[in-house]
């Protein structure tokens, strides 16, 4: 069999790393169209939006709100034309991900669980929440009075979450504001807590409803982005910060009667943002990948070692044990050779602890990868030590030496030389095989890349290069392998 | 002084196939005996029995004052079989070497390991075998980069090198190109000065005339046809 030579293959591996570092993406950043089409579509729910984004009353065909005219300025920095998307408010981020807007910008509260699936721009409002209640209900005067009441909110939104938090709260979704005030007058509810912005506008001019207590939490509203789209993102903060440090929005804020002190901290955002780094797409993602791939090898590494460090002794169990051992050892070298190494890990892992045993993932995985390979070894070893000639062992045992003395001087390093090369396979499935251990929660190569991939949506980019990387690793052992079967070929035993 | 090697009533059988019936012979100390018989008929199995390497099923084999016999324990007399091995050295028809050692290695081994000498002495008399066997030049080579008559002179060298009494030789020129049986005789002739007893199983005329004290000749089943005293020409 021939290679072509080393040099060039690193050679081809490198371009590989290059072109699928700066290939061009098959999912482009949505900064690509809004530049073709020069329009920036964003989305937002216009029934019962006010004062965010909603008909105008003297002309519905009109779309007026404060973020009517935030975006308006923020197309204007970027030289495009902003273009609306109504939609649900609920399926706002769904819609995003469909693909039915660049930019979902109406009320979005910034929470951990968003930015699981999108990415947000800087903070454009400093929002708190708002409880209302019936004119002529005096029991109510605040927070506490909630518990035990029927509440109603914004379905999806982070009042929702905030109220959901007491047990207590019977909480009661709506999608809109119009909505819920219109329950609370009838009496289907007893208070509704939405954000202050809604509630400074709806609850004035409804003479049967007023607001109480002081507003509770606080949350930032930020436009949402598709992940896999960091310019666009880095472009929309730009424009936002120019708003913000210009002190346009301070005047679009004042003249919603939105300014409060709490959006000083916007300016702070302001430079917050600047300094963070902006998305650098696979890029960034490489670093992951590398501490992923160097996890992977330690994994390999040590699992390797306990497989063959264990391999050896069932081997011999097998070979020389006493009807009992050989037995015992048989029988686990069956059992482990034939059910999936993914069981044994969930057993391991999930099981035991059911037992009261609970090993740490790392442990859980060298343990099953071990304990699965040694099996393998073990028959790899019996294979070796057998195919030393007879001879060899009356030598040695014609000078006098003990079984041990045999064994350790004679035969095992022959059936070593022969276990070697069918060892160095297995240690390369075993590599590969390490990429189930991500079921349990270690962050090896695969889980690194599927937790980017997630991310970044460029299952496919950053799948080559996952890939390229296993073999990058695999490959020059099994050039090692190679040579080792035609060299021991060479010497003849 | 008891003789190197006194069998008695020896029968192997191997399942139903009897190799040795009732042997009855002794080899004194200093000997060079000849074993010869057609193929087949158990001169190997005879050899293999006389180290152990083949349990047998009736008799006794004494070893100087070792006794091996057919109903001992073999795992309570490890030590005995072992030190029995010990003081017969064996060369094999296919030499047998050890091949992930260096020609010096194969000679240290035992010596090393089994009779525990210090590495610098072990080496020492393994450098002076290998001169004697013409051979000092390859103490470093692997077998694999030896002729055969050479792999046979190591193989010799390493049975010797264990400071045996007696030496079992299985054919060790049937395997050899002719010009290179000439060189092995030369050796086994230059052992056979030392106060060794050599059994050697072989039909190379000039062992026999020249070197062998007494020439056995076995029927099947191993019956002794005719046992003959030699006068050594050379
Ligand atoms: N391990 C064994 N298992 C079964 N039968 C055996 C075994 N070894 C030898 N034999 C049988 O014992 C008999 C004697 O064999 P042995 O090798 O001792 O003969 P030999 O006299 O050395 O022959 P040759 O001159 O061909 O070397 C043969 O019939 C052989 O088939
Ligand atoms: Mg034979």
């Amino acid at each position: 069999m021939r290679f072509f030579p080393p040099k060039l293959f690193y050679g081809l591996c490198f371009l590989g790393l290059i072109l699928s570092l700066g290939a061009p993406v098959y999912a482009a950043d949505a900064w690509d169209a809004v530049r073709k089409t020069g329009e920036l579509r964003w989305g937002g729910d216009s029934a019962g939006g006010a004062p965010y984004v909603y008909a105008d009353p003297e002309n519905p065909k009109r779309m007026i709100g404060f973020e009517v005219e935030i975006m308006d300025q923020i197309a204007r920095q970027l030289g495009v034309k902003a273009v609306f998307v109504d939609v649900p408010w609920d399926d706002l981020v769904p819609a995003l991900l469909r693909h039915n807007f660049e930019i979902a910008f109406n009320g979005l509260e910034i929470t951990p669980g968003r930015l699981e699936v999108i990415q947000f721009t800087q903070p454009y409002y400093f929002f708190s929440a708002q409880i209302t209640v019936r004119k002529e209900d005096g029991r109510m005067t605040g927070w506490q009075d909630l518990e035990g009441k029927k509440t109603g909110t914004l379905a999806t939104s982070f009042t929702q979450s905030l109220l959901e938090q007491n047990k207590k709260i019977e909480v009661v979704t709506y999608p809109g504001p119009v909505e819920a005030y219109h329950d609370l007058e009838s009496g289907r509810v007893d208070a509704v807590l939405f954000d202050a912005p809604m509630a400074s506008f709806y609850v004035p001019q409804n003479p049967r409803l007023k607001n109480i207590g002081v507003p509770v939490g606080e949350g930032m509203y930020g436009g949402g982005i598709a992940k896999d789209s960091p310019e666009l993102l880095q472009r929309v903060n730009g424009a936002l910060r120019e708003l913000i440090r210009s002190g346009e929005i301070e005047r679009i804020y004042r003249r919603w009667h939105l300014w409060d002190e709490r959006q000083e901290n916007l300016k702070e955002a302001a430079s917050l943002s600047e300094k963070s780094r902006p998305q650098a797409g696979l890029a960034q993602y490489v670093p992951i990948l590398l501490q992923g791939a160097a996890v992977t090898v330690l994994l390999s590494c040590f699992s390797m070692a306990l497989a063959v460090f264990l391999g050896f002794f069932l081997c011999l169990a097998k070979l020389y044990g006493t009807r009992p051992v050989r037995w015992l050892a048989n029988i686990y070298i069956e059992v482990i050779r034939g059910t999936p190494l993914l069981i044994q890990l969930y057993l391991l892992y999930y099981g035991l602890p059911n037992l009261g045993i609970q090993l740490s993932a790392m442990t859980a995985a060298v343990l099953g990868l071990g304990l699965n390979y040694s099996a393998y070894e073990a028959e790899i070893y019996r294979a070796g030590l057998l195919a030393v000639p007879k001879g060899q062992e009356e030598a040695a045992r014609c000078l006098g030496m003990t079984g041990w003395q045999t064994l350790w001087y004679v035969l095992i390093p022959q059936a070593a030389r022969m276990a070697l090369p069918p060892s160095t396979n297995d240690f390369i499935a075993l590599f590969k095989d390490t990429s189930l251990v991500s079921v349990i929660t270690v962050m090896e190569l695969t889980r690194a890349y599927n937790q980017a991939a997630t991310r970044t949506y460029r299952f496919l980019e950053l799948g080559l290069l996952t890939a390229l990387l296993y073999f990058l690793m695999s490959f020059p052992l099994s050039l090692w392998a190679r040579s080792l079967e035609k060299k021991q070929h060479a010497a003849g035993y | 002084m008891p003789p190197a090697i006194k069998i008695e009533g020896l029968t192997k059988r191997f399942g139903d196939n009897v190799v040795i019936e009732r042997l009855d012979l002794t080899i004194q100390p200093g000997e060079v005996a000849v074993l010869q018989g057609p193929s087949g008929v158990g001169k190997s199995t005879l050899l293999r029995t006389l180290t152990y390497l083949e349990p047998f099923q009736a008799g006794r084999i004494l070893l100087g004052e070792l006794e091996l016999s057919a109903g001992m324990d073999v795992r309570k007399e490890r030590a005995r079989i072992r030190a029995a091995r010990r003081q017969t050295g064996f060369v094999f028809q296919f030499f047998n070497l050890f091949p992930h050692r260096t020609v010096l290695e194969n000679l240290m081994l035992g010596p090393v390991q089994v009779l525990k000498l210090p590495l610098k002495q072990a080496r020492a008399e393994a450098l002076s075998l290998l001169e004697r066997v013409g051979l000092a030049e390859k103490a470093g080579a692997y077998p694999a980069a030896l002729s055969g008559g050479q792999q046979q002179r190591v193989g010799i060298a390493r049975a010797l090198a264990m400071h045996p009494r007696t030496v079992l030789f299985d054919e060790p020129t049937a395997s050899l190109d002719p010009d290179m049986k000439q060189e092995m005789v030369q050796v086994i002739r230059e052992f056979a000065k030392d106060k060794l007893t050599l059994l050697i199983v072989t039909h190379e005329p000039a062992v026999i005339e020249s070197i062998a004290t007494r020439v056995i000749k076995l029927g099947p089943r191993c019956a002794i046809l005719s046992d003959q005293r030699n006068h050594v020409s050379g």
